[in-house]
Order: structure tokens, then sequence, then C-alpha cells
């Protein structure tokens, strides 16, 4: 299923000592690797494995606020999910770290389920999150091999126009259309006119940006 | 007592002095009475007492001088010598022209004068001027009665110029060939009425007073007692005056009087000194005493004055507010307490997630077919660390939220400040400061009550805090220091860099609900300021530089303040 390689990491910021390592033993102990940091700071600056991975984090940490955390992680395109650990029930602040899509907001001191089972499903998101963003990589390479008249003539096979119309459209004959979209169906690895649909979605195309 | 009459009183007369306390005596009919007058005079010279008492009583031989003739009498010469020596001051004067026909030595020196300078002037050139026809009058009265005695006062020039008030004895004597003359004897009385007043006003205020005074002799035998003596102590004068004071006192406080007794003899004054003593009926009575020697002319302690105020009523009052600013401080420090659940709650989470979760991991590493028992055994041993930290906040807490009598004790008031310190740390923490600590390592040991104390240092801080929520986070400056103050004391300063205050009015900080802050009670400063006086410190504010303020207060060291 998944190579051993690919062994996911925690990431544990907390500026309080029994916190870090008590939560990091806890991971540790159930065979997730660890990497812990005193402040939002230091885990910047760290070289990060690539591995899947998430973050669990004091809400109330000094200095920028975990919020404003997420934030500069999404600026700096940095998505790794994170696991909220509070002091106290602080219920708009929880809903504001759900809504930036945090996975779980978690009161201390943490269960130990809903910490394991938190963290487990930020891994899942974000090994989803890195197979897609694996996907994309490969499509948009697969797109970049395309001509430019292939790319002219994608936007139109994907919203459904006949050859004959797309021949008007591009002032080409309907038999040029026709090897270009044999082309870009190879070149795309697209088994079907849908699958090719569902690439150029992925990729973001729409008739319309053309 | 020379009774002080007021007939004949004369408006101006002495119009320089006290006139409405000075009485003219005039027109005697009981005689020289000069010899109870003055005991001083008495006291002085057997001779003049001689003169007089042969005056006094012969009062009717003078009358009938023939009578007078028959008894065997001191010779002409005899009675020029007591004339002379006599302390008195003696004037012959002729009635009709107030000559100075002679004077003793004693009444020209008492003027600046030798005896010569006067015989042959007028008796009046003495007199101040606006008494002199008074003066005149009254020598002139004398010959109207002959044989009594008048009395008056007038005012007298010395020779140097300071006017002496004189009281004048006069008695027209029917002399050679029917010429009567005035023989005046003259007292100083400059100065006396004063005396008399003063004697008289302490003598009221003794027998008005609230409190009780008494005198004793040197043994403790009570020599006079006072109303209110009777009123405080239930016993009367005529029970106490004789007996020893130690009726009074409690038999386990004799050592005490011992004490107070050996003081006295060496001059020394006791005041507001605070103890018990037993009234007749039993009860026990506080009494605030004041205890003075009693001094003999001659310079001896002879005996004691006890001035003994009932403060039964005033040390209820004292116990009832000490227990309400007790109670009010224990409110204000549960109410700051309460304003820091959030955080006090965060400082005892944070060992109990370790805890858990390392409890959580230890669990797994013992679990399966080959348990880590190394990593198990540092998870407990994590565990123990953090159960201890959860234990200590605890135990703070509990500490400023008991509802216990203060307890004075020697303490190192850097140990206060830094237990307050680790129950803010998170407060500190989530507000972005990092605080400066400076704590002098030379300090003497201060004597105090822990819990108050470490409520004043807390509502410092946290008042820091708060001052510098409104600035940015990089501004933030917190500064908390202990340095030693004077020779002993100690000084403790809370630095923030916030707004400050209003310098104009720094005191009204202190003031109870004076308060700038949303929620604030307004009580944090008012309650510190008590704490730290009822300590003998001093906690005051003033502007920090380049802004903010800087609150400071003192306390002595322990051992200024041992009992």
């Amino acid at each position: 299923m998944i190579a051993r390689e690919e062994q996911p990491i925690v990431f544990v910021i907390d500026d309080d000592a029994s916190v870090r390592e008590g939560v990091g033993d806890l991971l540790r102990s159930v065979g997730l690797g660890v990497q812990s940091f005193g402040s939002t700071q230091d885990f910047l600056q760290s070289m990060r494995p690539n591995a899947p991975g998430c973050i669990v984090l004091d809400v109330r940490l000094p200095g920028p606020s975990g919020l404003e955390f997420q934030r500069t992680l999404t600026e700096s395109s940095i998505q790794l999910p994170i696991i909220f650990l509070s002091g106290h029930g602080d219920i708009s602040m929880s809903v504001k770290a759900i809504k930036s899509g945090a996975i779980e907001f978690l009161t201390k001191p943490v269960h130990e389920q809903e910490l394991l089972d938190a963290v487990q499903a930020g891994i899942a998101r974000d090994r989803v999150r890195r197979e897609q963003d694996k996907l994309v990589a490969e499509l948009r390479e697969r797109f970049n091999s395309l001509t430019s008249r292939e790319r002219e003539v994608l936007p139109l096979v994907v919203t459904g126009r006949l050859n004959k119309q797309i021949a008007g459209q591009l002032e080409l004959s309907e038999m040029t259309v026709k090897v270009h979209r044999g082309q870009i169906m190879r070149k795309m690895r697209a088994k079907s006119l849908v699958d090719l649909v569902r690439m150029a979605d992925k990729l973001g195309i729409s008739h319309e940006k053309s | 007592m020379r009774p002080i009459r007021r007939r004949n009183r004369r408006r101006g007369l002495y119009g320089n002095r006290q006139s409405g306390n000075l009485g003219l005596a005039n027109g005697d009919a009981d005689g020289f009475d000069f010899p109870v007058i003055s005991s001083q005079m008495t006291e002085l010279s057997e001779a003049a007492g001689i003169v007089a008492l042969q005056m006094n009583r012969d009062n009717a031989d003078i009358e009938n001088k023939k009578g007078a003739a028959e008894a065997p009498r001191p010779s002409e010469g005899q009675w020029q010598q007591v004339f002379e020596h006599s302390p008195a001051m003696y004037f012959l004067v002729e009635a009709t022209s107030t000559t100075v026909l002679s004077v003793n030595a004693l009444g020209a020196s008492q003027l600046g004068y030798r005896a010569s300078e006067l015989v042959g002037h007028s008796a009046l050139d003495l007199v101040f001027e606006e008494d002199r026809e008074f003066a005149r009058k009254n020598i002139a009265a004398c010959l109207d009665t002959l044989g009594q005695s008048n009395s008056w006062e007038v005012r007298k020039v010395r020779k140097d110029g300071m006017v002496l008030r004189i009281r004048e004895y006069g008695k027209g004597i029917p002399w050679s060939e029917n010429q009567p003359i005035v023989l005046i004897a003259s007292e100083d009385i400059t100065g006396r009425d004063l005396d008399e007043l003063e004697s008289s006003r302490l003598a009221t205020i003794v027998s008005s007073s609230d409190d009780a005074i008494i005198t004793k002799t040197l043994d403790g035998k009570v020599t006079s007692w006072n109303a209110s003596a009777t009123s405080i102590f239930g016993y009367q004068a005529s029970e106490m005056i004789g007996q020893p004071i130690t009726r009074i006192i409690p038999p386990e406080l004799h050592g005490e009087e011992r004490q107070i007794l050996a003081r006295l003899a060496r001059g020394e004054r006791l005041q507001h000194y605070e103890t018990v003593r037993i009234a007749k009926d039993g009860r026990r009575v506080d009494i605030s005493l004041t205890v003075s020697p009693l001094i003999s002319r001659s310079g001896k302690v002879v005996g004691a004055s006890k001035i003994a105020r009932d403060i039964t009523a005033t040390k209820r009052a004292d116990a009832e507010l000490q227990q309400a600013r007790i109670e009010f401080a224990r409110v204000a420090r549960v109410t700051t307490l309460g304003e820091l659940t959030a955080a006090i709650a965060h400082e005892v989470n944070q060992p109990l997630t370790g805890l858990v979760s390392s409890g959580n991991a230890c669990l797994r590493w013992l679990a399966g077919e080959a348990p880590d028992l190394e990593a198990a055994r540092r998870s407990i041993e994590r565990m123990i660390r953090d159960g201890t930290r959860a234990g200590e906040v605890i135990g703070r807490i509990r500490a400023m939220m008991r509802k216990s009598k203060p307890q004075r004790d020697s303490l190192n008031i850097n140990d206060a400040i830094m237990d307050v310190l680790a129950l803010l740390r998170t407060e500190i923490h989530r507000n972005d400061i990092s605080p400066y600590i400076e704590l002098s390592n030379d300090l003497s040991l201060v004597w105090g009550d822990r819990v108050q104390l470490q409520q004043v240092i807390l509502n410092l801080i946290m008042n820091a805090i708060e001052a510098m929520s409104g600035i940015s986070r990089t501004q933030r400056r917190l500064s908390i220091s202990s340095v030693k103050d004077g020779r002993n004391g100690v000084l403790v300063s809370v630095r923030d860099s916030g707004p400050g205050f209003d310098e104009t009015a720094p005191d009204r900080l202190f003031e109870a609900f004076y308060t700038t802050k949303e929620n604030g009670m307004g009580i944090g400063l008012a309650v510190s300021r008590t704490i730290i006086q009822a300590h003998c410190g001093r906690l005051w504010a003033m502007p920090n530089a380049p802004q903010g303020a800087i609150f400071q207060f003192t306390l002595p060291t322990d051992s200024e303040h041992e009992p």
C-alpha cells in the first residue's frame, strides 16, 4: 500500500515541553514519525521531509496566533493539514479554524483516540492531496507536450464542440481538427472524451478561458 | 489659696496684661495676711514670718497702743534688724506727700535701686504712670483706717524699665506727733496669676479627663485617683489611695509593673504602651498607658503619673476593621484570580495534557509482543514530572485563595516574586511579553504575610500586562526588579511601557473603585496599598521613561520589625 520511505511525519508545535514531549511520545508509540518544535518560526525554518503528514498546533502560542499561522502556511503553499489543540474550548476560534481547513480542534488535555483519529485523518487527507498533486503535475506535463494549436483545440473539444464547429471557429479544415483531436487524446493518454474532460477539469481548463 | 477679689477693678489699669483675670483687692479688714500669701516667702524667711505673725495677731493691740505698750516687745533696734533683713519689700512712706522715709535693702534692690536712691523721693515715682493716682488714693485711704491693713495691686517700673506687678499691703500707723505714716509691704507677683491659672486648669483637666489619671509612689502605692479612673476601673479614690497599684494589674503582668517602675526610677517615660488591667468587677480592660516620672524640685524621681486610656472599644473596632480588611483583600484576590481563570486553567492543563499523553503512550509501549520497557520508563518519568508540576500550580492557587488569618513570617521577597511569575507565566507569554527580571541577591528577609505580598505583586504585574494590551506587541516591556532600599529595606519595582497614568493625580490610582478598565472593580491598587502599609511599607506610582508607569513598594526588613 504505502512505501516504507513514505512514513508519515507529525509536526508537533507547542511552546510547552510537557505537551510537546507527551504528545510526541504518544504519536511515536503508534509508529508515527514525530518532529517537535517550540515555535512556529522554528517549524518554518526547518527542513521538512517529503512525506505525508500533518501539524499538531497549540492555538494559543505566543507570537502570531494559530490562525495567523494557518494563513502563513497557505501563503507559503505548505498544505499540511492542521489539528489545533486549545487550552479551553474557544468556540468562535474553533469555528474559524475548521472553516480555514483545520482537521480538528481538540481541547486539552486531549483524548488519546480523538487525537490519533484526527492525526490519521490529517495524514490521510495529506496523502490524498499529495496523490492529487502528483496527478495534476503529471497531467500538466502531458498538457505541456501539446503543440500550441492542440492547446487551442483542447478547450473546444472538452466543451463538446463538433469537429465541424471547431474547424469553422479556428478556420481549419475538418480533417485537420480530427488529426489534432487524435493527437490530443494520445498525448494526454485519455481513454475517452469523458476522461479528457475530467483531466481538463483538474488542470483548470475551460473554453471560456481561451 | 489667695482669693482673687474683683472689687474696684479698673478698666485699663493692667491694659497690657490679661486684665480680665486680674483682681484688685482693697480695704481688706483681715489685717496683714502675707504670711499665707506665698509659701515661698515663709519658707525663705523665718524673720518675715515673725514680723507678720506679730502684726497679724496683735492687730487689736496696735489699735490700742496703750495695752500693746505694756506687753514685752522687741526693741526698736531689733525691729530695725527685722525690717532690714526681711526678704519682703518694706517701705515707710509719709502718708500725704508719699515721700519715702525708709526702705529696706530688698525693697530697693527688687526694683533695681539702692535704698539711698529712693529715700526722700515720692513712692509714686516708682509706680507705673497710669497707676499712680490709684496708688496715691490707696495710700491715702490707709489714713482713714489707721491700724487696718489695706491691700492693692499696682504696676511698678524697675530701674531697667521692666514693669512688675506688685501687691502691696499698706497700713497707716500713727507716728510721732500724730503724723501718720504708712508702712507698705510689697510682694512681686509678676506672673503668679499665670501659674495659678495653670494649676487650676490642670486640676480641671485632671478631673474632667476621660482618661484615668493616677499617681503613685515608686513602690507602687496609689497617691491620687481621678474620676475617670473610677469609671474605668470601678474603684473609688478612697478604695485605691494608699493601696498598691497591683490591685488592678492582672497577676501575670506583675512582672511588667516591676519593669515599668524600674524604668521610671531611671527617669524614663513610657508612651502609649498597650496592656491590660482588671476592673473591680473582674472585667479585663484594654488600656493604652503613658507613664511619666514625677520629679521633685530637687530632681529626684519620687513617683509616677499614669495616664490610662480605655481602648477596649477601639481594640474591638480595630479587630473588626482588620477582619473586614482581610476579607476585602481576599475578595480582591479571588476576583483577580477569577480574571486569570483562563490563564490558570491553561497552566494546569499543560502538564495534564503531557501527563495523559505520556500515560497513553506508556500503555502502548508496554502492549504487544515485545514491550519497549525503556520507552515506557521514560514516559512514566515524564508523567511524574508533569503531575508534580500540575500539583504545584494548584498549590499556588489554593494558597492565594485560602481564607485564613494573615500569617507573618520571615520571607525572601524574591521567592514571592518568582511564585507569582510562575502563576502568571501563561498570561505573560500569551501577551507576547518577555519580562525582564532582575532580582538582587543580597536582600535581607522581610517580615510579612506571603500571600498578601504575593497579591500585591500579582496585582501590579497584572496591571502592567493589562496596561500594555493596547499597544503594539513589539513595544511591550515589562520589568520586575528587587533591590536594597536604604540600609536594610527592600524596594520592588514593576515597570511597564503602557500608556501611563494621569500624572497630576497619581494618588487617585490608589482610591478604591477608581478604575480605567472596562471590567475592573478598581480595588486592586487600593487593597495593595493597604497591604503594604500594614507591613509598614510604602507603595507609590511614578511615570516610566520614555513611556509607561512604574509601581514601587518598599518593605522594612525582618530585623527592624521584630517586636
